[in-house]
């Protein structure tokens, strides 16, 4: 932590006496300020060293060392410093490059659907033909409110033949849909995390809808838009930086699939142990023993995300401005 | 955490659900077990009695440690069931071991031997080895738990593969039990033909250690330590032709092919729907304890070979014990292994929990075991004469690799989408040398890929 | 939750068969979102039996009562203890963890000092850091200092919230004017004194939002406490209803008890969101808006 408090020294040039004594009241008064800010600060930065800072230098460090031995590996160990050895097997590994595939593709499938599907029930609730608006945005928070694990919990349920009555139904209907297969792994996996997510997202997006003054939407209709356009055309605009927000936030947390697969994966057998890169992670870590290799993959998805974050920061920042200078 | 989901072995499922109704029942003799033992060391006066701690996911070791403790007052063995390996009881060891208070004696399979021996988990006993013990122990077995020279761990059984096959169905259709592997997919045919909607076997998409089995009787080498660094090579000859064999038969529709923990698989075997199976010998005990309305229509012949003159065999299952390196009594430690692995009395207490059938590695007690066992399950068939003439046949030099667990899990994942028409159970092969040989690298192995 | 509906009449008005298409398509979606939740409360009222053989509307065997038996009865009553550690890492966590955040996020707001934006972006890049990332060094200290496998190590790294900071800082510059400060500081009053008699007052609602936002986290959290611990009694319910979970595939009879305990796991969070929902959506604004 780096709260500045210059040490004060005693000895200033005399002034004019009272101008002496001001400038110490300030001097004080800055450093009560400082100190006080220190103190509130403190707790956090404490936490953030100690569970992150820590930690990740760990994994950094962990990464570009290993507990070696030489020959068949029987002898005894020795910390030897390997350079990239382990960013080169996790990056040569054809399961932890597959994760990655399937992560990529989950993101595809995901977050379009998710800010798509989020933004357009925020946009028809706040078109206000909606009967029980309330009511209806209540039902589709609640998933919120369920516990990831237990959301993934009810869908395998419902995915599990035998127990399920959406197969059952299917069924009756002559339909034969198995949901844990070799190719419907993951849309039902993006299903789990739409259904938890969606009313969520769909209460920021309305929230910020509500704030869009007014005045614009009069504009919009004394211009002649009908709802569909000024939804698209005049509000969908307006909330950009809750879309951006938003599609953010569920890139880092698409990024970081775990809970889902970890549960189907007691389930089937189309899910395996590497199935996304944090799983890979956990694998290498805690299944195989495998610290420098969980670490390399560690810091390559600390990257990524970093990357990937940087980049649609950067991206909407420049259409951001392109479309200023536009106007 | 334990509760790690793992495709587990058909044997560890079973271990884990046998395991549930014992502990209830264990209470009452481990009580017996502590009141006897406090009264014994009470008698025994000066010396100063030696506790261990001993961990293990094996059925019957509750009685095992009893018996032990009975009949020694200088060590007591405190006895923890653990969840069976791939269900948690391979990460609660690892994570003992890193937090330094790992167990006096662990049991260790085969396969996972020489991670735990490279982690360092399994301390090195050769010195403590005496050569009484190592000369009880079938050679085979005891080739399994030595590593340049160096022994790990203490063999307790060596199981070879057998076929379990369904004496009343072969009896009904009319069917020849085939002792080679050319007879076996002949039959599979039949079956399919005439079996009234039955299969002759299941291929198991979760069977890492089948596959190895049949792959180590083929003459397979996935895994070869003797030029000073692991040589892998999951596709040799002999696995290719194992691999295009149960290939033809998925592809020909002649055998299931689902995982051996679910629950259709239970219902294959329960409703009668497949023939035979082809597991390790312990497989007849816990298919006594899981399946009794099925007695007598179960009998058990040697595995199929590939030529019948030049019999070979593999093994399916079969545990060691190893003293870890946070043992403080390695001496005591070593005293309660060499007991458990050739005392009779120690087998026949585990055989007691009648749960069991598990063929010893130490050979002279395989008369004890065949005495114990009791036979009424398989029509009064003398298995353990049978499970002795396999034994021998079992092909030496096979090496398991340092992290079996995950080549398995990969091998598997593919075998399952082979199973579903995604690539085939060579791409699996493929896929499991790939998956593994970045994790050998990574731990600074040397490794080389030369294949025939 | 009545969601207050500032702007309810609109002097938008679409065609009748707009207007039904839209009111369907809502429909849709929130059946979408309810009929699982439903599942699992009629699924919770059934037999083991029931619930593999008959039809999920029947009422023919109905056994809530002995479900909600059964689950405080399985091994030994775990679920309840599993139940009081959620409760106590989630709440004790929210409630410590949204203290330290917003008075971090406030001191960011009010006091000048050199490094400060560059410090606020340390924050916002321990947002993006994935928490799986995390675990294996985590754990690997943790072993070194001899917590793993305690309370501590599941406790501690709950409180850290960097986002709730981010949050703190925005309903600083929103809900506490300068001037009260100010106003503070002219009557001699002390730094910190003011915050806690003035500014944390004003703070409330987004305390609260950040404090909710810190349960929900916590309550999910299934990661952590599956690196950290091995004693099943220190687990919290979801990392409990996995570990059944992954036995009922084996063993039938868990089959009722974690779809019990599962409807139970939801509900303190439905509570806490009805209750505190008047917060919360300020909380929810303020981010979305920013």
């Amino acid at each position: 932590m780096t709260v500045t408090a210059h040490a004060p020294s005693a000895a200033t040039t005399p002034q004019r006496a009272d101008g002496v004594s001001r400038r110490k009241a300030q001097r004080a008064a800055k450093r009560r300020r400082n100190g006080a800010a220190g103190v509130l600060m403190a707790p956090f930065f404490v936490l953030l060293t100690l569970v992150f800072l820590i930690p990740v230098g760990t994994a950094a460090w962990l990464s570009f060392f290993s507990d070696d031995q030489p020959g068949l590996g029987f002898g005894a160990e020795r910390t030897v410093f390997v350079g990239l050895r382990s960013y080169a097997a996790v990056l040569t590994d054809p399961t932890f490059l597959s994760g990655l595939g399937t992560v990529a593709l989950y993101c595809l499938i995901y977050i379009p659907l998710m800010v798509i599907g989020s933004l357009a029930l925020a946009l028809l609730l706040d078109s206000g033909v909606v009967r029980l608006r309330s009511w209806a945005q209540l039902g589709l928070f609640l998933p919120h409110a369920v516990p990831g694990i237990i959301a993934a919990l009810i869908w395998l349920y419902l995915y599990t033949p035998g127990i399920s009555p959406v197969i059952e139904a299917l069924g009756k209907a002559d339909v034969t849909v198995d949901f844990l297969g070799l190719h419907t792994t993951l849309p039902s996996i993006v299903n789990i995390a739409l259904w938890s997510n969606l009313g969520y997202n769909m209460v920021v997006f309305y929230a910020a809808l509500q704030a869009v003054p007014r005045e614009v939407l009069e504009a919009a209709v004394v211009d002649g838009a009908g709802p569909v356009r000024t939804a698209l055309q005049v509000k969908a605009p307006l909330v950009r930086s809750s879309i951006v927000m938003v599609a953010m936030f569920t890139l880092i947390w698409a990024l970081q699939l775990f809970t889902e697969p970890m549960l189907l994966h007691q389930s089937s057998q189309m899910i395996n142990t590497r199935f996304s890169p944090s799983m890979y992670i956990y694998d290498a870590a805690f299944s195989r023993n495998n610290y420098s290799l969980a670490a390399a993959a560690s810091v390559i998805l600390l990257i990524i995300t970093i990357a990937v974050s940087y980049g649609v920061t950067r991206w909407t920042n420049r259409v951001d401005s392109s479309e200023e200078n536009a106007r | 955490m334990p509760g790690r989901p793992s495709r587990q072995s058909r044997r560890s499922v079973l271990a884990a659900i046998t395991a549930l109704p014992l502990t209830g029942a264990l209470g009452a003799c481990s009580d017996n077990g502590s009141a006897s033992s406090q009264s014994n060391s009470s008698t025994s006066g000066t010396r100063g009695t030696t506790t261990i701690t001993f961990w293990s996911a094996l059925r019957g070791s509750q009685e095992v440690v009893d018996a032990f403790n009975k009949t020694h007052d200088h060590i007591q063995v405190a006895f923890e069931q653990i969840p069976s390996g791939t269900q948690g009881g391979y990460l609660k060891l690892s994570n003992a071991a890193r937090a330094g208070n790992a167990p006096d004696v662990a049991t260790i399979e085969y396969p996972q031997l020489p991670g735990f021996a490279i982690d360092g988990v399994a301390r090195d006993i050769t010195s403590m080895l005496g050569d009484g013990l190592r000369a009880k122990l079938l050679p085979q077995s005891l080739g399994q738990t030595t590593f340049e020279n160096r022994t790990y761990s203490v063999p307790l059984d060596i199981e070879p593969m057998v076929m379990h096959y369904r004496k009343d169905l072969f009896g009904h259709f009319g069917f020849d039990v085939p002792t080679t592997w050319d007879e076996y997919a002949e039959l599979a045919r039949k079956v399919r033909r005439t079996g009234g909607g039955r299969r002759l076997a299941t291929f198991p998409t979760d069977g890492m250690s089948q596959m190895a089995s049949w792959c180590w009787q083929a003459g397979a080498q996935w895994f070869d330590t003797s030029k000073g660094a692991w040589n892998v090579s999951m596709a040799d000859a002999p696995t290719r032709k194992v691999a295009a064999y149960w290939q033809r038969l998925i592809d020909e529709d002649l055998v299931y092919c689902n995982s051996q923990t679910a629950r259709v698989y239970d219902a294959q075997i329960g409703n009668g729907l497949i023939l035979t199976r082809l597991s390790g010998a312990w497989d007849a005990g816990a298919q006594m304890n899981a399946r009794p309305e099925q007695k007598g229509k179960w009998r058990i012949a040697p595995l199929p070979q590939w030529t019948a003159d030049r019999p070979s065999l593999g093994t399916h299952g079969g545990s060691t014990f190893a003293v870890t390196k946070d043992s403080t009594h390695p001496e005591a430690a070593m005293e309660f292994i060499e007991w458990q692995v050739s005392h009779p009395d120690a087998l026949k207490a585990r055989l007691s929990s009648g749960a069991s059938s598990q063929y010893p590695a130490a050979t002279e007690l395989v008369e004890v075991g065949r005495a114990a066992f009791d036979r009424a399950y398989y029509g009064s068939q003398d298995i353990y004469r049978l499970f002795e003439e396999e034994a021998h046949k079992i092909r030496d030099g096979w090496v398991w690799g340092p992290r079996m667990t995950a080549t398995g899990y990969v091998m598997q994942d593919a075998f399952a989408r082979a199973g579903a028409g995604s690539g085939t159970l060579l791409d699996a092969m493929h896929a499991a040398q790939d998956g593994t040989m970045p994790d050998l690298k990574a731990l600074g192995l040397s490794t080389t890929q030369h294949s025939t | 939750m009545t969601i207050a509906e500032s702007r309810g009449t609109r002097p938008l008005r679409p065609r009748m068969l707009g207007r039904a298409t839209v009111n369907a398509v809502v429909v849709l979606s929130v059946l979408y979102t309810l009929l699982p939740v439903l599942w699992l409360v009629l699924a919770a009222s059934k037999s083991r039996d029931a619930l593999f053989s008959s039809s999920i509307l029947s009422f023919s065997d109905f056994s809530p009562v002995q479900n909600l038996k059964d689950l405080f009865a399985m091994d030994d009553g775990l679920y309840g203890r599993w139940y009081g550690n959620s409760l106590l890492y989630a709440v004790l966590g929210a409630a410590l963890g949204s203290l330290i955040s917003v008075a971090c996020g406030y001191a960011f707001d009010k006091y000048h000092f050199r490094h400060k934006e560059k410090l606020f972006g340390l924050v916002l890049a321990a947002v993006m850091v994935p928490q799986t990332v995390l675990a294996l060094p985590l754990y690997l200290i943790a072993s070194e200092t001899g917590v793993v496998n305690t309370f501590w190590s599941v406790f501690v790294p709950v409180l850290f919230n960097p986002f709730g900071v981010y949050l703190g800082r925005i309903f600083s510059q929103g809900y506490v004017p300068d001037e009260v400060l100010e106003a503070a500081r002219v009557d001699g009053a002390g730094e910190l004194t003011t915050y806690i008699r003035v500014s944390l007052r004003m703070l409330g609602p987004g305390l609260v939002t950040v404090f909710l936002f810190q349960l929900t986290t916590i309550w999910n959290n299934f990661f952590l406490p599956m690196v950290m611990l091995s004693n099943q009694d220190l687990y919290p319910v979801s990392l409990g209803l996995y570990q059944w979970n992954s036995q009922a595939s084996v063993s039938p009879e868990y089959y009722p008890v974690v779809i019990m305990g599962s409807l139970l796991a939801v509900l303190p969070l439905i509570l806490a969101f009805v209750l505190l929902q008047r917060f919360w959506r300020s909380g929810l604004t303020a981010g979305a808006v920013k």
